[in-house]
């Protein structure tokens, strides 16, 4: 026993030696008001903006507001039992997270404290969650793809690695799903992800947390959760330190993709904040900088220069939107912040589109470049050929006879439309997609039934898998287009063997005989 | 929005200081405003009655006469002024920021002192040298509190400094040190 007592006084010792017995000067103020989150406090002559101080019961908070004579501040944790009269101390130092590998794998709160169950995060690193966005000459233009694993979204609005692409839409969308999608593709893609949940429903996130950890997704992902019930100062930063995290793999040359989800949330915790700090209240109730709350947030999102490790953050922020519009305060600020938007529409999700992608209103500033050759070649016309589609779709509702030229453009929409459709959490590869959109493109599809597309497409890529996997390599490692010849014969074998007979029994050479012209 | 108690203190307060200043009365007039507040804490009643609607003029103008009696025409003409402008119950921020502005003029710390055990005359003048010289101040005003709770060492408190020697904090320091690793 005495042994043990021993090496016990000789840990605490060793701990004790870090012990800095130094009379510090600390700097208080006293708390007049505190309520909802934020607290107000008399003194605090020198405090700085942002700075981080803390209060007689533990918690920490921010020094937002300094007016003449009280200093506003938010307050991250528990404020039940701070009082009127309570001190209030400044740090010197302003809110920092931790970041780092060991936050992989991991659900976080927006101050990086684990909320898994996991046990503690052994990390070093830390990161201020307010970080200056890289300049002009820490950057380089957008050339790398980010594959999101969605034919809608690879072939008409590619998204590029240090892309800002916004994801817009009513609520029940889809837009989650999307980046769910997306956070899966990136499996092998030297991709780390990161899922900063806004104000979403608890169980919803857990759900999207066993999602992603049923495809294997969160050996690569770290969550960061504020949950509603949370005091919407943390809300407010969520954001920010979800980009703290990614900010240091970026500057380490990693590539990393954030999604928000969603800012509107955010926007509303930050209007809560800012109207309690009895800041003048603008448009929709806004305060005057909620442009500003989002554009330096999105701003650290970039393609680093070579000299820096050419590292990346994508951002696929979220914004939802009331009734499809589009021109409301916050979705007018964000998109044109973004390079670009991906709307969803509710009509085309409860029609069955899904990803209920709308191809005219979706545009990527910067992602074309980023996509590659193959896919540029294929998805070309895709657009054009969406579009005359819609136009012609409504006129052909009439009936009356049309020539062959449009019957031809219809039928061709119709079976675009279809191909784009894409069930949940299946992304494919990108030459998959290449190679059903060369298909498409190139008039094999014209004479398969609409409703046999989704087979069409199983059986076809199955036949690829099995007798010309080396075409499907060559499109993933040269990103060009294989011999034209070659690729149209090995397309055409398929179609010779394809029944297009009424889908009973699937798949099945015997009811070869049955089948039916079409 | 009405102007908060402390806005108000600083302007009432800053504006009697230059007056006092120019008139060269600094020292009297802050004799008269300690007695001001003398009076004030030992009435607490005493701004707000004549401030709120409690009382009607001609019942309130007996007491105000009776407050300005003893003070000297500057104070009494301060005091009028005030009563009229209806800021009688911010009188005490007034008088607050006219000291703060004295004490900084005079290089004056008032310091509360916390302490496990009272402390004897001599500490209590080596005490507000000490403080003095770490402060850079002329004089120091110990206003001590004696408080069991602290163990031992001292507490040293001024207008928004705090320098904390006391062994609980010290304890604290050493028990999040040892739980943290």
């Amino acid at each position: 026993m005495s042994i043990k007592a021993e090496e016990i006084s000789a840990l605490i010792k060793q701990q004790l030696e870090h012990y800095d017995d130094q009379l510090v000067v600390d700097e208080v103020g006293t708390v007049t008001y505190v309520g909802d989150g934020i607290a107000r406090a008399h003194g605090l002559n020198n405090v700085m903006a942002n700075e981080l101080l803390s209060f007689s019961n533990g918690s920490y908070g921010v020094a937002q507001n300094l007016e003449t004579n009280d200093v506003g501040i938010i307050i991250f944790g528990r404020f039940d039992d701070i009082r009127e009269g309570d001190t209030v101390k400044r740090t010197g130092r302003i809110l920092e997270v931790p970041v780092g590998e060991d936050m992989i794998g991991r659900v976080v709160n927006p101050l990086g404290q684990p909320i898994d169950g996991l046990g503690e995060i052994k990390t070093t690193k830390t990161r201020p969650i307010e970080f200056k966005a890289p300049g002009v000459m820490q950057r380089q233009s957008v050339n790398e793809p980010l594959q999101t694993g969605l034919k809608a979204i690879d072939a008409l609005v590619p998204i590029g690695r240090g892309q800002r692409e916004l994801v817009i839409g009513d609520r029940k969308t889809g837009k989650t799903s999307v980046a769910i999608d997306t956070i899966i593709n990136q499996k092998g893609q030297n991709m780390i992800c990161i899922y900063v949940a806004i104000g979403q429903k608890e169980s919803t996130v857990k759900n999207q947390i066993e999602t992603l950890r049923k495809y294997g997704a969160m050996d690569y992902t770290i969550v960061v959760t504020a949950g509603p019930s949370e005091p919407a100062p943390l809300l407010y930063i969520a954001p920010y330190s979800g980009s703290a995290m990614g900010e240091e793999f970026m500057y380490n040359g990693k590539h990393v993709l954030i999604v928000f989800d969603d800012l509107s949330k955010q926007a509303a915790a930050y209007r809560e904040i800012s109207l309690l700090l009895r800041r003048p209240p603008g448009r929709e109730a806004y305060p005057g900088d909620v442009f500003y709350l989002h554009s330096r947030l999105l701003e650290r999102s970039a393609k680093l220069s070579d000299a820096l490790g050419g590292g990346s953050m994508t951002a696929l922020p979220f914004i939802e939107t009331q009734a499809d519009d589009l021109s409301a305060y916050i979705p007018t600020n964000v998109i044109s912040i973004t390079d670009g938007q991906i709307f969803l529409k509710s009509d085309l999700f409860y029609s069955g589109t899904r990803p209920a992608i709308d191809a005219g209103a979706s545009v990527s500033r910067v992602g074309g470049s980023a996509q590659i050759k193959a896919m540029k070649k294929v998805a070309g016309t895709l657009r054009v050929d969406l579009a005359s589609y819609r136009e012609l779709e409504s006129f052909a509702q009439f009936g009356s006879d049309l020539d062959a030229a449009t019957q031809a453009k219809l039928n061709r929409g119709r079976r675009t439309v279809e191909v784009l459709k894409q069930p949940i959490h299946k992304p494919l590869p990108v030459e998959k997609q290449v190679l059903i959109l060369y298909a498409l493109t190139h008039g094999y599809i014209d004479a398969i039934p609409v409703d046999q597309i989704g087979r069409y497409q199983d059986e076809l890529f199955a036949f690829f898998d099995s007798n010309h996997k080396d075409i499907l390599d060559g499109i993933h490692e040269t990103g060009n287009l294989p011999d034209e010849k070659e690729f149209n014969q090995a397309i055409e074998s398929f179609m010779a063997g394809f029944d297009t007979g009424e889908a009973s029994v699937v798949g099945d050479d015997a009811d070869d005989d049955q089948s039916q012209a079409n | 929005m009405a102007l908060d108690k402390y806005t108000i203190g600083r302007r009432y307060g800053k504006a009697l200081f230059e007056l006092a200043e120019e008139n060269d009365t600094l020292e009297s007039t802050f004799e008269e405003l300690m007695a001001l507040r003398h009076v004030f804490e030992d009435n607490a009643e005493l701004g707000d009655i004549l401030t709120d609607t409690r009382l009607n003029l001609t019942e309130k103008k007996p007491i105000i006469d009776g407050l300005k009696a003893n003070f000297s025409p500057s104070i009494q003409a301060f005091l009028q002024m005030v009563f009229e402008y209806k800021r009688m119950s911010d009188i005490l921020f007034i008088v607050d920021h006219f000291e703060a502005l004295y004490d900084e003029k005079k290089k004056i710390i008032l310091a509360e002192v916390t302490t496990a055990i009272a402390l004897t005359d001599a500490q209590q003048e080596k005490l507000s040298q000490q403080i003095a010289k770490r402060f850079e101040a002329n004089e120091v005003k110990i206003d001590s509190v004696v408080d069991p709770a602290i163990i031992g060492g001292v507490i040293v408190k001024t207008a928004d400094k705090v320098v904390d020697g006391s062994l609980r904090t010290k304890l604290a320091n050493i028990e999040s040190l040892l739980l943290n690793k």
